[in-house]
């Protein structure tokens, strides 16, 4: 009874790879060109904000 | 010499050698789009391919670039009185104040977190097969840093003559 709630828990709640999917595995955004310029024109944004409010 | 054309020669300057820097760096970035792991074998064999591409890449002038662009550019800022408004990001000049502090974060960057490791990886400083394999990776994410630290390094400096558009 207890193996089967826990392969049930496991099922819904558990690791994806437990769950039938693929594993997630987190990257760095700086492994991919398009990460490393997204987070490049995202930091530029915020700058520019903040720019204007310390001139504001 | 003229003072207009001092300043003519520093902004010349400026702009080639940082061509030459973050050309390079941009180079890197669309010859390796994804990082991949060195591997022992790359390190372990100095014949094999991709650490002889690695070692060919290795070039002091980009490195000496850095060095120039940064010089030129706060030799000109000084030459014109705007140094320290800039640097205390002050009215119209805030932004390209940002850019030279971006800038300078860059060249600290390269010079004092990639090139000591690089030295590892490439075999210049001997250290074992492990810790070259691990200064790969910090070799990368500096370049890369540097990569997404640009965009708004551009972006402040090409504002040079649009500073109100930024500053509010």
């Amino acid at each position: 009874m207890f193996t089967t709630q826990m392969q049930q828990r496991s099922a819904l709640t558990g690791p994806r790879q437990e769950r039938g999917g693929k594993a997630l595995r987190w990257r760095h955004p700086f492994d991919s060109a398009k990460g490393t310029i997204a987070l490049g024109v995202l930091l530029t944004i915020m700058l520019v904000f903040a720019l204007r409010l310390l001139n504001g | 010499m003229d003072a207009q054309l001092i300043d003519w020669l520093l902004r010349a300057t400026h702009f080639a050698a940082g061509i030459v820097w973050i050309g390079h760096n941009y180079a890197n970035v669309a010859q390796r789009p994804h990082w991949r792991a060195l591997t022992r074998e790359e390190l372990t064999d100095p014949s094999n391919p991709g650490f002889m591409a690695r070692l060919n890449r290795e070039h002091g002038l980009f490195r000496w670039a850095a060095v120039v662009t940064w010089l030129a550019g706060m030799l000109l800022l000084w030459r014109k009185d705007w140094l320290v408004p800039a640097l205390t990001l002050q009215g119209p000049l805030a932004g390209i104040g940002l850019g030279a502090w971006i800038g300078t974060i860059m060249v600290l960057n390269l010079w004092l977190v990639l090139w000591p490791h690089q030295k590892k990886v490439l075999g210049f400083k001997p250290a074992p097969v492990e810790e070259r394999i691990r200064c790969a990776r910090v070799t990368f994410l500096s370049s890369r840093t540097n990569t997404m630290l640009s965009i708004p390094l551009l972006v402040f400096m090409a504002s040079g003559h649009h500073g109100a558009l930024l500053t509010g």
